[in-house]
C-alpha cells in the first residue's frame, strides 16, 4: 500500500510550504512519526513528520521548492510497489489547477473584444452583473467562507482518497483553538491527547507552559507587534512594484560612515572586558536596534492585506556556511547590552558554523544584518529575507581620503547599503534610518547610554 | 474455587455497567449481589422515584385542568396504585439487568461477598458459605444507604427513610422531611402533590445546597407557592411521639420550634456500605467511612478497586457507571481514567426540575474566574407559554476571556433532559459562542439554552 505524502498545514494561516531540507533520502526506511523534512511556512520552519511507515519511494517536491498545502510532495510505499500512477497524478495536478485559474480571464477578455458597444440599459445590467461577479469573487476572501470552502474540499478529498492516507486537518476543540490563538500559539505544534489525537484545552495549556519555560518571550507574543490595514495607496504601490521586481520589490540606499570613533570605542571596550570581545558587527547590531526603534517602519513585515509592525527587535545575523548561509537571531536586541549581544552572537555564530542551531534560534528575525566586512568588499546589496522588510549589507572598513573641514584626511570609512521592501518602506525613511545609524556609529557613546 | 479475571461486588449502576464493559473487553467476569440486580438505583432509588414523580406530575396536570378548559368531577387518586406502578417499573428494569448479564455472559453469584484476601471472595447465603471465587482484580461497588440523624431513631414507622417513603400505603396527612438535598426535595414534591402537608428542614442556608443559589432561591419560592413549608439554617434535635403524630424539635439562629407531623422522612445524606466485607483485615484505607481510591479507582490494596457511592461524592448513578467503566478499562487496557467531575450533570426531578453541570456562580467566583453570566427565563419562550410551563430559567456561567462554559444551571419543566446539550458542549470544549450559534429548533424549550448563551455574549434576542 503506497501512501501519499501531502504538504501538511502546519499553521493556521499556512497556504503553502517550502521544503528546506529532506531529512530522508529516497529509498530510506521511515517510521510513522519520523521527521521527513523541514518545511518553511509563513510562520516558521517546522519539522514535518511521517504519518505512515514504509520506504520513502519518491521525493516529488525538491528542496527549496514550494507547494500549496495538500499537494503531493512525496510517496511512501513498499519496496517494490508500483507507484507510477501516483507519481503521474502528482505531476498532472498542479498544471490542471493553473489552467482553471486562467480560464475566466481569457473569457473576460474575449467578451470585451467581441461584444458590441452596450446601450445604456445594457450597461447598467452589466454593471449589476459585474457587481455580482465581484461579490462572488470577493466572497471566498472572507475568512469564514474560505474556511468552510476548504473544509468542504477537504471532506470531499477525504472521501475520494483512501482512509489510511494521512490527514491534513488538525482536530482541535473550539476552546483549545481560542486559547491557542489568543496566546499566539501555532496549533500545528501541539500534540493532541483527546480522542483520535484531538487537541484539547489541556494540551494547549501544557504547550504554552512548556514554551514559556523555554523562551520567555512567547508570553509577550501578543504584544510583539501591532497590525495596520493597508491603505489603498499602499496597496497600489505594493501591486505595481511587485510587477516590476520579484515578489518583494527591493530598493537600495547606501551611505558611507566614518568609523574612526567606532574603532576607538571598540578597542576601549576590548580592554574593559577582555573575556567578551565586542566585534564591529555587535556594535552594528546595537546601533541598528537603536535606529530601528526610531524608524519602526523598517522593523516591519508586509502581508497580503496588512503591514505588521513589530514591537520587538529580533536581529538576524547572516553567517556564511560552506554550503550556504544561515541567519541566527538575537532576540530583543532593544533590551540587551552590548556585552550581552557580543556574548550571544559569538555563541550563535559558533553554533551556526557547527550546524547546531535549533529552529527557534534561526527563525523569527524582524531585521537582518549581512556583514561582508571581513571579505574586503567595498559595498554590496543584499536580498531581503521575507517576511522581513529590510536587510542591511555592510562592507569593509577601508582607509579613504575624505574632505573634513576643507582638508583631505585619511579616515577609516565603511559603506552600508540597506535593501528595503518598497511595499512598506519609502526611500526617505530608508535614508533617515541610515542617517540615524551613521550618527550612532560616528558618536558611539550613544550605544552604551 | 472458581477463577475469574474480575469479580465485582454489587450490581448497582456502578457494578453492572462495569461488568458489561469488562465482558466487552474480554474479561471473565463475576458479580456478587446480595439483593436484587440493579442496586438501589433501579430498585429503591432513581427509577421507582421517577415513576412516583410521574404520578405526581399527572395529578398536577389534572389539578391544572381548568387552565386548559378541562373540567371533571370527583377527581380520585390513591397513592397505593402509584406505588404499585413504580414497583412494576423497578422489577422490569431489574429483570432487564438479568437479561444483560446473560447476554454478556456475566456470572452472577447471589449472596453476600466477603473478601478473604486481596484476590479472593467468599460468597455466603443465609450465613452459609456457598462459593469461593478468585480473581486478579476485584471491584467494590457496594453503594450506600440512608444516613441517620444522631438522636433521631429511624423506626420505619413514624421515622422513615427514602426506602419506606417509596412504598407507603397511604399518604400521611403531614410529613416532615429532614434534609433538602435531591432526595428530600423530590419526596417533598411527590407528597405535596398528593396532598400531604410537607415541611422541609435543612441545616444549610439553601435547599439543594450544591446547586446554584439563584436557581434554588427560585425553586424555594416555587415550593412555597405550592404550600411546602421550608426552614433552612435549621437543626433538628429530638422527637417525641404524640398520639398519632410525632413532634420534632427544631432550632435555628432565630428560633427554637416544635414541628408536629404524622411522619418524619430522614434524607440528610447517605452512608457507604463498607461493613462485613473484610476490608478491615485487608487494611483498606477509608476516609470518613468512604473507601479511598487513586485516580484509577484502585484502593491502597493492589488489585482491589472501588467505585460509586462507596467512594464518596458525587453520589450519583451516572457517576458510578462512568467510574466503573474507567476502572475496568484501566484493569483491562491500562488506560488511565479520565472521569471529569466537572462534566458530571446533577439532576433533581421535582417540578420545576433542577439540572446543572459544572461550576455554580459562587464556585466560579471563588475559584477566581472572571465570568460572564447568561440568563434567560422560560417565561419569554414561546413553547413554554404554550405548555403552561413558564417557571424557571437557564443560567450559564462563562469564563470571560476564552468563553469557556464553566457551568450551566437549569430550572424548568424539562431541565433534566435539556442539560445533556450542555454536557456535550462542555465535553467537546465548545465555547459559549458555539453554543449560542447552535440552531435550536423553534418552538422548543431548548431555545432557552441558546438565548441564555447569547445573553452571556450580550446578544440576547427575545428579551
Amino acid at each position: 500500500m503506497a501512501f501519499k505524502v501531502l504538504m501538511p498545514r502546519l499553521s493556521d494561516t499556512m497556504e503553502e510550504g517550502k521544503i528546506i531540507k529532506w531529512e530522508k533520502k529516497e529509498g530510506d526506511r521511515v517510521e510513522k512519526g519520523d521527521v521527513l523534512a523541514e518545511v518553511e511556512t509563513d510562520k516558521a520552519n517546522l519539522e514535518m513528520e511521517a504519518y505512515s511507515s514504509g520506504i520513502l519511494r519518491k521525493i516529488i517536491l525538491k528542496e527549496g521548492v514550494s507547494a500549496p498545502v495538500g499537494d503531493l510532495i512525496a510517496i511512501i510505499g513498499e519496496k517494490d510497489e508500483d507507484i507510477s500512477d501516483i507519481v503521474k497524478e502528482g505531476k498532472e495536478k498542479p498544471a490542471k489547477e493553473e489552467e482553471k485559474k486562467e480560464e475566466p480571464k481569457e473569457k473576460e477578455s474575449e467578451k470585451a473584444e467581441a461584444a458590441p458597444k452596450p446601450t445604456e440599459e445594457e450597461k447598467k445590467e452589466e454593471e449589476k452583473e459585474e457587481m455580482k461577479e465581484k461579490e462572488k469573487k470577493e466572497e471566498p476572501k472572507k475568512e469564514g467562507k474560505k474556511e468552510t470552502k476548504e473544509l468542504v474540499e477537504e471532506e470531499k478529498g477525504e472521501k475520494e482518497k483512501s482512509k489510511k492516507e494521512e490527514r491534513k486537518r488538525i482536530f482541535i476543540s473550539p476552546l483549545a483553538k481560542k486559547i491557542a490563538e489568543e496566546g499566539g500559539l501555532d496549533i500545528s505544534i501541539i500534540e493532541g491527547s483527546g480522542p483520535e489525537g484531538r487537541i484539547i484545552k489541556k494540551d494547549v495549556l501544557s504547550t504554552i507552559s512548556k514554551a514559556k519555560e523555554i523562551k520567555p518571550e512567547i508570553k509577550e507574543k501578543i504584544e510583539e507587534y501591532r497590525e495596520e490595514p493597508l491603505s489603498t495607496i499602499r496597496k497600489t504601490i505594493a501591486k505595481r512594484l511587485t510587477l516590476s521586481k520579484g515578489p518583494v520589490p527591493h530598493f537600495y540606499v547606501t551611505a558611507e560612515i566614518d568609523m574612526e570613533r567606532a574603532i576607538y570605542f571598540r578597542n576601549s571596550l576590548k580592554t574593559l572586558k577582555k573575556e567578551i570581545p565586542v566585534s564591529f558587527n555587535d556594535i552594528l547590531i546595537k546601533a541598528s536596534a537603536i535606529a530601528l526603534e526610531k524608524f519602526p517602519q523598517i522593523n516591519a513585515s508586509y502581508r497580503t492585506d496588512k503591514i505588521i509592525y513589530y514591537n520587538v527587535i529580533h536581529i538576524g545575523i547572516a553567517v556564511a556556511l560552506e554550503d550556504g548561509l544561515i541567519t541566527p537571531v538575537i532576540r530583543n536586541v532593544e533590551k540587551k547590552t552590548l556585552f550581552e549581544i557580543a556574548k550571544e552572537s559569538k555563541e550563535l555564530i559558533e553554533k551556526a558554523k557547527e550546524k547546531k542551531l535549533k529552529p527557534e534560534e534561526y527563525t523569527g528575525a524582524t531585521f537582518t544584518i549581512s556583514n561582508m566586512g571581513m571579505y574586503d568588499v567595498e559595498n554590496f546589496s543584499a536580498i531581503i529575507n521575507p517576511p522581513e522588510g529590510a536587510i542591511l549589507a555592510v562592507g569593509s572598513i577601508i582607509k579613504r581620503p575624505v574632505v573634513i573641514e576643507d582638508k583631505i584626511e585619511i579616515r577609516n570609512r565603511m559603506k552600508v547599503t540597506i535593501s528595503c521592501d518598497h511595499r512598506i518602506v519609502d526611500g526617505v525613511v530608508a535614508a533617515q534610518f541610515l542617517q540615524e545609524l551613521k550618527i550612532d556609529l560616528e558618536k558611539p557613546i550613544g550605544i552604551v547610554l | 474455587m472458581e477463577k475469574f479475571d474480575l469479580i465485582i461486588i454489587g450490581s448497582g449502576p456502578g457494578g453492572y455497567v462495569a461488568a458489561i464493559r469488562a465482558s466487552q473487553l474480554g474479561l471473565k467476569t463475576a458479580v456478587v449481589e446480595e439483593d436484587k440486580l440493579g442496586g438501589v438505583c433501579l430498585n429503591w432509588g432513581c427509577i421507582p422515584t421517577k415513576a412516583l414523580i410521574k404520578n405526581a406530575e399527572v395529578l398536577d396536570l389534572f389539578k391544572k385542568g381548568k387552565q386548559f378548559g378541562i373540567s371533571y368531577d370527583n377527581l380520585g387518586f390513591d397513592f397505593g396504585s402509584a406505588v404499585k406502578r413504580s414497583r412494576k417499573v423497578a422489577l422490569k428494569l431489574s429483570k432487564g439487568v438479568e437479561y444483560l448479564f446473560k447476554k454478556n455472559k456475566i456470572t452472577l453469584f447471589p449472596g453476600h461477598a466477603h473478601l478473604t484476601s486481596s484476590n479472593r471472595v467468599k460468597v455466603e447465603k443465609d450465613g452459609k458459605l456457598v462459593n469461593e471465587l478468585e480473581a486478579k482484580n476485584i471491584i467494590l461497588a457496594t453503594g450506600s444507604r440512608p444516613k441517620s440523624v444522631p438522636g433521631i431513631k429511624i423506626d420505619g414507622e413514624k421515622v422513615i427513610t427514602s426506602t419506606e417513603a417509596m412504598v407507603l400505603e397511604e399518604i400521611p396527612k403531614s410529613l416532615i422531611i429532614v434534609g433538602a438535598g435531591a432526595i428530600g426535595i423530590e419526596f417533598a414534591y411527590i407528597y405535596n402533590s398528593y396532598g400531604s402537608e410537607v415541611t422541609v428542614i435543612e441545616m444549610l442556608e439553601n435547599i439543594l445546597p450544591i446547586e446554584d443559589k439563584e436557581i434554588t432561591e427560585q425553586l424555594r419560592s416555587s415550593f412555597i407557592k405550592r404550600g411546602v413549608k421550608i426552614y433552612t439554617g435549621s437543626k433538628v434535635a429530638e422527637t417525641r411521639i404524640e398520639g398519632k403524630n410525632i413532634k420534632l424539635k427544631m432550632s435555628s439562629k432565630k428560633e427554637v420550634k416544635d414541628i408536629v407531623g404524622e411522619k418524619i422522612l430522614v434524607a440528610i445524606g447517605r452512608d457507604p456500605n463498607i461493613e462485613d466485607l473484610g476490608l478491615e483485615d485487608l487494611k483498606v484505607d477509608t476516609d470518613n467511612g468512604f473507601i479511598k481510591v487513586n485516580k484509577n479507582y484502585e484502593t491502597n490494596v493492589k488489585g482491589l478497586f472501588a467505585i460509586g457511592d462507596v467512594i464518596g461524592a458525587p453520589l450519583l448513578a451516572h457517576a458510578a457507571s462512568e467510574e466503573g467503566i474507567a476502572a475496568v478499562e484501566y484493569i483491562a487496557k491500562g488506560k488511565e481514567a479520565e472521569v471529569d467531575l466537572n462534566n458530571m450533570p446533577s439532576c433533581t426531578y421535582c417540578q420545576p426540575q433542577v439540572a446543572s453541570i459544572g461550576l455554580t456562580e459562587d464556585k466560579a467566583r471563588e475559584k477566581g474566574f472572571d465570568i460572564d453570566i447568561g440568563r434567560f427565563p422560560f417565561r419569554a419562550n414561546g413553547k413554554a407559554q404554550a405548555l403552561e410551563e413558564m417557571e424557571g430559567m437557564v443560567k450559564i456561567i462563562v469564563e470571560k476571556k476564552y468563553g469557556e462554559i464553566l457551568g450551566a444551571h437549569i430550572l424548568g419543566s424539562e431541565a433534566t433532559e435539556m442539560i445533556a446539550e450542555i454536557g456535550v458542549a462542555k465535553r467537546l470544549e465548545s465555547t459559549v459562542e458555539e453554543l449560542a450559534t447552535t440552531v435550536h429548533a423553534h418552538p422548543t424549550l431548548s431555545e432557552v439554552v441558546g438565548e441564555a448563551s447569547l445573553d452571556a455574549l450580550g446578544r440576547v434576542i427575545h428579551i
